[in-house]
């Protein structure tokens, strides 16, 4: 009986589950080219020689209210092991209504050995601020910093050494780790964090490291980027038009040195830190941003939108496949699962098929986590290891993520743009309270 | 106001054309088999005949037809011998049944069922259940009701699944055999392969509770402009209501029957042989080219293309970016599309099956089947959704 009863769930799983599995197919061949290319990589890796000469470097931080980072921000700036008179940092005002200023003026009060200078613009927009902060930037080098992110010590030098090592490199992003305290604290934002912490670890250590083999980054990370001047001064430098400036950039980059051997890539040994999420509707802001994002820059990289055939050899296509056309039916086969009971299935036998299902996400997110555990050093190693077991979580956190992205698919076409969106919770429950019954 | 009014007036011609068809149209059910001594409810059903001769004239096997019956988790068989008059001769007969699908009749899970009619009594069946150690089961019996046509003499009975345990749509093969060495077979060589999966349905009150529920919500979340839910609730609703209505329907016994009939004319011209049966198109008999054997592929709601047209059609009609010129332009171009990538999934299948053999049907209909469908329906998603997505974005991020 059992037996059967397994067989039959194995049956049922495969047939109906395939909308659901065939994605996770998607993402485990995936994963295997990652891991396999990581693995072939980690041995032809060879260590970057050490600099005899320090180009100069601007680093361009866009302030928008950022009394609270700011700070910060520059600390991490001033600490680099990198010599600090060869870095000159611009602080560009977009609007804010804060005492932003008085913290910058106060650190460079106290801290006049670094270079900092203050800009201020008339009208809001971090693509502006950038790219005044662009323009005015003098030596080889051009890094744009988000105020609310701050730099590992070695951080620049890696950069650097890594430009300076390798002259085909013409942009990079640095690998972005979440500033969160590890295994101390286990309220529900804690977890929702750690799961971010895991998330950024996967997407820069093992996903950003393989589009770097590949020459296929999609997105300049918009937190902490470096640029070879000439390069960014031949672009269009950041553009408003869509919510993805960062990855917008990118496409233009790679368009722009795409038959001149040049590459595009990220450096892992260059480490800088995002404060984490706070909310849930601030997750859910940031991912329909993302999303929305991505389908914007996408709609204008094309020169002409492919076809089916076309977009599965192309890597932006593919891309599109797995976020976008794929998650309308993952929409409808994640509740029509459960519906086939009601259609004469056997209970236990959808339960343990949705169990299944969560599994077979909970070995691939395993999968990923370990071959990222595998690529940081040791001490961050023995703090990812307090939180191992965030592992059985992270199906449920890459589940929401799915359909804050499907709301951000939908909103791409319904609403205009907006840096900061209301969660659909809320708009709810004032839509009710906009009722008199209530 | 007068939106709303309209509205509701569509609501209402809807609800009362939802009533009234089942009033009005009752040859669009499917005839439901009872035990009941009625015989035409098995018009529609598969079955396999025999020839006369072969067997001693009270266990000369005719027909034997099988079927499942609405919101009832049994099997339902009926058995035809020849000799009509022989009224007062006992007949005997075993179901043997291969409960996990795997070729063998010898494995602890595989059961038989002992039949034993006394005709002349109005159908006196008694059906005892084993398991193949001999250990007894369950035993029915009853007078289902008997009838004598031209040149043989008809009975009915039912085996319950949990009994026998079969889930809905699991894979079972069976065969009939009189009693005794000598005795007549059905099919006279290997077996018959069958997936039963009796309709369930719900009331019609219930149906249009969920649907009116339905339409409110759809409006309150579109006037809220909560897109997420809205697409959730719209999208997944007029696919579970849309298969609650056509599930056992004459809309979905029509398409069955369609992609049978396609598929035998098309599997045809590839020199591949599959029959038909008269009353029952949905049901394809594949010639297995290996032993020479047939087998039987049976055509449900899944396998017409009707599921997967029922959930594009609730994420085309209900997706927010476009205009109601493209839903309507674009939803029955939809709709054929993926009844033609279906006959290509069916075709897959049954090519496979006629050249792999009996022990492909699993691989073939699970896998290869799906994969095919799954890769086209993803070509096809992507020209529905993210193609025209990606033009209306490029319009409106290019002029800013």
């Amino acid at each position: 009986m059992d037996e059967v009863f397994l067989e039959r769930t194995l049956n049922f799983l495969l047939f109906w589950g395939v909308w659901l599995l065939a994605p996770l197919m998607f993402d485990i061949s995936t994963a295997i080219v990652y891991f396999i290319s990581l693995f072939l990589h980690s041995y032809k890796a060879q260590p970057v020689p050490e600099l005899t000469f320090y180009p100069g470097v601007t680093i361009v931080v866009p302030v928008y209210n950022s009394t609270g980072n700011l700070y910060q921000c520059l600390r991490s700036i001033l600490y680099q092991s990198y010599p600090v008179d060869c870095l000159h940092v611009i602080c560009v005002d977009n609007g804010s209504r804060d005492n932003s200023f008085e913290v910058f003026q106060g650190f460079q009060a106290k801290h006049q050995e670094l270079a900092v200078s203050w800009t201020k613009l008339d009208r809001p927009g971090k693509s502006r601020a950038l790219n005044a902060g662009l323009y005015s930037g003098q030596g080889s080098y051009l890094c744009n910093l988000d105020s609310d992110t701050t730099l590992d010590k070695d951080a620049i030098m890696q950069v650097i050494k890594t430009f300076e090592n390798d002259p085909s490199l013409v942009a990079a992003t640095g690998t972005i780790r979440v500033d969160k305290e590890l295994g101390n604290n286990f309220g529900f934002m804690d977890i929702v964090n750690y799961c971010e912490v895991i998330e950024y670890l996967i997407a820069f250590d093992v996903g950003r490291r393989y589009q770097t083999l590949t020459n296929t980054l999609f997105t300049l990370s918009g937190a902490f980027s470096v640029f070879r001047r000439d390069i960014i001064l031949q672009s269009f430098m950041y553009q408003d038009r869509t919510l993805a400036e960062d990855t917008d950039l990118t496409f233009y980059i790679r368009n722009a040195v795409k038959n001149k051997n040049a590459r595009i890539g990220s450096i892992s040994s260059a480490v800088a830190f995002v404060e984490p999420i706070e909310s849930l509707s601030r997750l859910y802001s940031q991912r329909v941003r993302w999303q929305r994002g991505e389908i914007e820059v996408a709609s204008i990289c094309f020169g002409n939108i492919p076809n089916a055939f076309q977009a599965v050899k192309d890597f932006t296509g593919r891309i599109l496949i797995s976020d976008h056309t794929q998650a309308f039916s993952r929409l409808t086969w994640t509740f029509l699962i459960p519906f086939l009971y009601f259609l004469g299935y056997s209970l236990p036998l959808v339960v343990i098929s949705m169990i299944g299902l969560f599994l077979c996400y909970l070995l691939l997110d395993t999968a990923y986590f370990l071959v990222a555990y595998k690529s940081v050093n040791k001490a961050y190693r023995q703090d990812l290891k307090k939180i191992w077991w965030i592992v059985f979580f992270l199906p449920v956190y890459r589940y929401f993520s799915y359909w804050f992205r499907m709301s951000g698919i939908l909103m791409a076409l319904t609403e205009l743009k907006s840096w900061q969106v209301e969660n659909p919770v809320t708009q709810f429950t004032r839509a009710l309270k906009s009722y008199k019954f209530w | 106001m007068k939106k709303y009014i309209a509205l509701s007036g569509v609501l209402t011609v809807f609800l009362l054309i939802f009533f009234w068809s089942d009033i009005s149209f009752p040859e669009w059910k499917k005839p439901v088999i009872g035990l009941d001594g009625g015989f035409d409810d098995w018009g529609g059903k598969t079955f396999l005949a025999d020839g006369r001769g072969g067997a001693a004239v009270n266990g000369d096997l005719k027909a034997i037809f099988w079927g499942t019956r609405e919101n009832d988790q049994r099997l339902y068989f009926m058995v035809e011998r020849f000799s009509p008059g022989n009224a007062g001769s006992k007949m005997a007969c075993r179901v043997y049944f291969d409960v996990n699908s795997n070729g063998s009749y010898e494995d602890a899970i595989d059961k038989y069922a002992e039949v034993v009619y006394s005709p002349g009594r109005d159908g006196e069946v008694e059906v005892s259940l084993y398991s193949v150690a001999g250990d007894h089961v369950n035993t029915y019996s009853g007078n289902w009701g008997e009838s004598v046509r031209e040149g043989g003499r008809r009975f009915e009975l039912a085996i319950s699944m949990e009994d026998l345990n079969v889930f809905p749509a699991q894979p079972v093969r069976f065969y009939i055999s009189g009693a005794g060495s000598g005795a007549d077979r059905l099919p006279d060589q290997g077996d018959v392969l069958w997936m039963p999966f009796p309709v369930v349905t719900k009331s019609r009150s219930l149906i249009a509770l969920g649907f009116l529920i339905w339409c409110a919500a759809i409006a309150f979340f579109y006037r809220h402009r909560i897109w997420i839910f809205y697409y959730i609730v719209a999208a997944v609703g007029f696919t579970y209501i849309s298969i609650l209505l056509l599930r056992g329907s004459f809309l979905e016994y029509q398409m069955e029957n369609l992609v049978g009939l396609l598929m035998r004319h098309i599997l045809n011209f590839m020199d591949i042989k599959t029959n038909v049966f008269d009353k029952a198109p949905g049901t394809i008999l594949v010639l297995i080219e290996v032993d020479r054997s047939w087998t039987t592929i049976d055509i449900d709601i899944e396998s017409s293309g009707l599921l997967e047209m029922c959930i594009l059609l609730g994420l085309l009609l209900f997706y927010p970016g476009y205009s109601i010129f493209k839903r309507l332009l674009f939803s029955p171009l939809a709709v054929f599309i993926v009844f033609v990538i279906n006959l290509m999934r069916v075709m897959v299948v049954i090519t496979i099956i006629h050249w792999g053999g009996r022990d492909m049907i699993f691989l073939s209909h699970t896998l290869f089947g799906r994969i095919v469908f799954f890769i086209l329906i993803v070509a096809l998603y992507w020209h529905l959704f993210t193609r025209p997505t990606l033009k209306i974005v490029r319009e409106y991020v290019s002029d800013g």
